[in-house]
């Protein structure tokens, strides 16, 4: 929970923070943290007799959350996806055709979109909200935001109180209410925290004026936290068995094979293209036994594999030098050859479609492997 | 108002049945049981007793001859303070061990003299009626009376819930948790 109070102290100092990282590396956890975080609530550990209470021992509050957000004895969280349906009126207000039963044809609503309430809720007094929205480069967000985009910022928002400061920041929007433009300005106590995959090749960079009302929190691919998770020392053996004998043999080569990929695709294709270490932490348990290993890791590089043929999809050479079929590794289930079309040299990578439990090892060992 | 703000280390929970409010009244005539009638029991003894000896500061001895053979029986007191409209009462209380008419039941003796009759809650809900005592780290110990209602949705210390919530399920007439020694009845 050491991330997710270290986002909350953020949340309270910035109001904004954009998580990001390659897949893999824990957002959607860290999210579902915030979230537990913000709205829990924690009590003194020893009771107390209090003769002014309702009730002669009564619960006792405590809290560790930073700031406002501690102080708001009311707490929500609102979570959203953003995808390519997204509008502004899904998210703040907007018209919608009214096709709920007793409505006669041809009617339209105002809408109250998700930041809408999330701010209509930390508009009350003693009340804060907090705001998730995944995938948040996924839909067209600029768009989505229109003129909140600004007065999102934290010196933009109304004061404390409730009431505007000299740096108040209004945007125009349809009153729910009445159906009137109002001019509108968010509360102190909105919290927004967002998250994205940078790396993800089907959608488009962010404006950066956009990004510019952030803070970010940057997550990366942790092999300690593989080391951790598969009990292993916290420094990589240094020469690898040629035949596994143990879970932790496997676990060890699977792990220095990891971060041998990882360096590559950075090279390759730029950091934000890595994998994050949950794609070797996908199952219920880790592995107890050599064979269990084998097969665990056997699923787990079917998701690597997929991941790399992603990054580098058409770019047949390096994808062999991240898999280091390059090289004539003997045990290397993947190689690449040299051939031909027509006139035209032309590069393939033999190996099986899917890797067996067999070959897994000595798979990893050949990623593993150091230039020579 | 001293004590405010003391950390509980002992609570103690008994569910008053219908006979057991004769009892506050003193007017309990479910049977010819003398004064015992007036008392408020808790079984088993063997687990109530200590709890009540480690509450109670005070020890008196008292002869007793039971079928011709004289014995000596610790009796535990102490003081207890409660909150009527007037404000705070206090007394004391005496807890006698087990008779032979009535084994494994220690009892809290003639608590119809503390005049708590008018503080009886009822449940809104027809759940139970409940006795509380509760012991503060400074020693003093106060009587309190609630029901099963407000134990499940007051604003209860979430231990103190917790365990009254595992009381009920249980079914038992009464129940201790002593937080120092972490001993509680029924056990969890």
């Amino acid at each position: 929970m050491a991330k997710a109070q270290e986002i909350l102290d953020l949340l309270e100092a910035r109001r904004n923070v954009l998580l990001a990282g390659p897949p893999g590396t824990g957002k959607s956890l860290l999210l579902s943290e915030v979230a537990q975080l913000f709205e829990s609530r924690a009590y003194a550990s020893t009771p107390t007799y209090d003769p002014d209470a309702d009730v002669p021992i009564p619960a006792r509050p405590t809290s560790s959350l930073p700031g406002e957000i501690g102080a708001a004895a009311h707490r929500k969280v609102f979570r959203c996806v953003l995808h390519q349906s997204s509008k502004y009126r899904d998210f703040l207000t907007g018209m919608m055709p009214d096709v709920r039963v007793g409505q006669p044809p041809g009617s339209f609503r105002i809408t109250e979109g998700i930041l809408y309430r999330s701010s209509e809720f930390a508009r009350r007094d003693n009340h804060a909200a907090l705001i998730i929205i995944d995938e948040i480069n996924r839909g067209p967000t600029v768009q989505v935001f229109g003129g909140a985009i600004v007065a999102m910022e934290a010196d933009k928002r109304l004061g404390i109180d409730g009431k505007p400061t000299p740096k108040t920041q209004f945007f125009d929007l349809i009153n729910p209410a009445d159906g009137e433009f109002i001019e509108y300005a968010f509360p102190s106590r909105l919290y927004i925290l967002a998250a994205m995959n940078q790396a993800d090749v089907s959608v488009e960079p962010l404006d950066v004026a956009f990004l510019r009302r952030w803070t970010p929190y940057n997550l990366e691919p942790d092999a300690s936290i593989l080391r951790d998770y598969f009990g292993l020392s916290a420094s990589p053996v240094v020469a690898l068995p040629a035949t596994p004998t143990t879970a932790e043999d496997v676990s060890e080569a699977a792990v220095q094979a990891f971060q041998s990929i990882n360096t590559k695709i950075a090279l390759g294709r730029g950091p934000e293209f890595r994998i994050g270490h949950g794609v070797l932490m996908a199952g219920e348990a880790r592995p107890v036994n050599l064979a269990d290993a084998l097969n665990y890791f056997a699923t787990a590089w079917r998701t690597l594999k997929n991941h790399i043929d992603e990054a580098f999809f058409g770019d047949v050479r390096g994808t062999a030098i991240i898999l280091n079929a390059d090289r004539g590794i003997a045990q290397n289930p993947y190689s690449l050859e040299e051939t031909s079309f027509g006139d035209a040299p032309r590069a393939i990578i033999n190996g099986p479609a899917t890797i067996e439990a067999a070959q897994i090892y000595d798979l990893f060992l050949a990623l593993a492997r150091q230039a020579d | 108002m001293s004590g405010s703000g003391q950390a509980i280390i002992r609570v103690l929970f008994q569910n008053i049945e219908d006979g057991d409010r004769r009892k506050f009244e003193a007017r309990s005539n479910d049977s010819a049981t003398g004064g015992g009638a007036r008392d408020l029991r808790f079984r088993p003894e063997d687990e109530f007793l200590p709890f009540f000896g480690r509450m109670f500061p005070h020890k008196r001895y008292e002869s007793r001859t039971s079928k011709g053979v004289k014995s000596q029986i610790e009796i535990l007191s102490g003081t207890v303070t409660w909150t009527e409209p007037t404000g705070d009462k206090s007394a004391t209380m005496e807890v006698w061990p087990a008779t032979n008419a009535r084994p494994n039941e220690c009892r809290i003796a003639r608590i119809s003299s503390f005049g708590l009759y008018g503080l009886i809650k009822t449940d809104p809900a027809g759940g139970r009626s409940v006795f509380m005592m509760f012991q503060q780290a400074s020693s003093a110990i106060r009587i309190y009376f609630t029901t099963e209602t407000s134990l499940r949705t007051g604003n209860w210390d979430p231990k103190i819930k917790k365990f009254a919530a595992e009381w009920i399920a249980d079914g038992s007439k009464s129940a201790f948790l002593d937080l120092q020694t972490m001993e509680r009845y029924p056990r969890g």
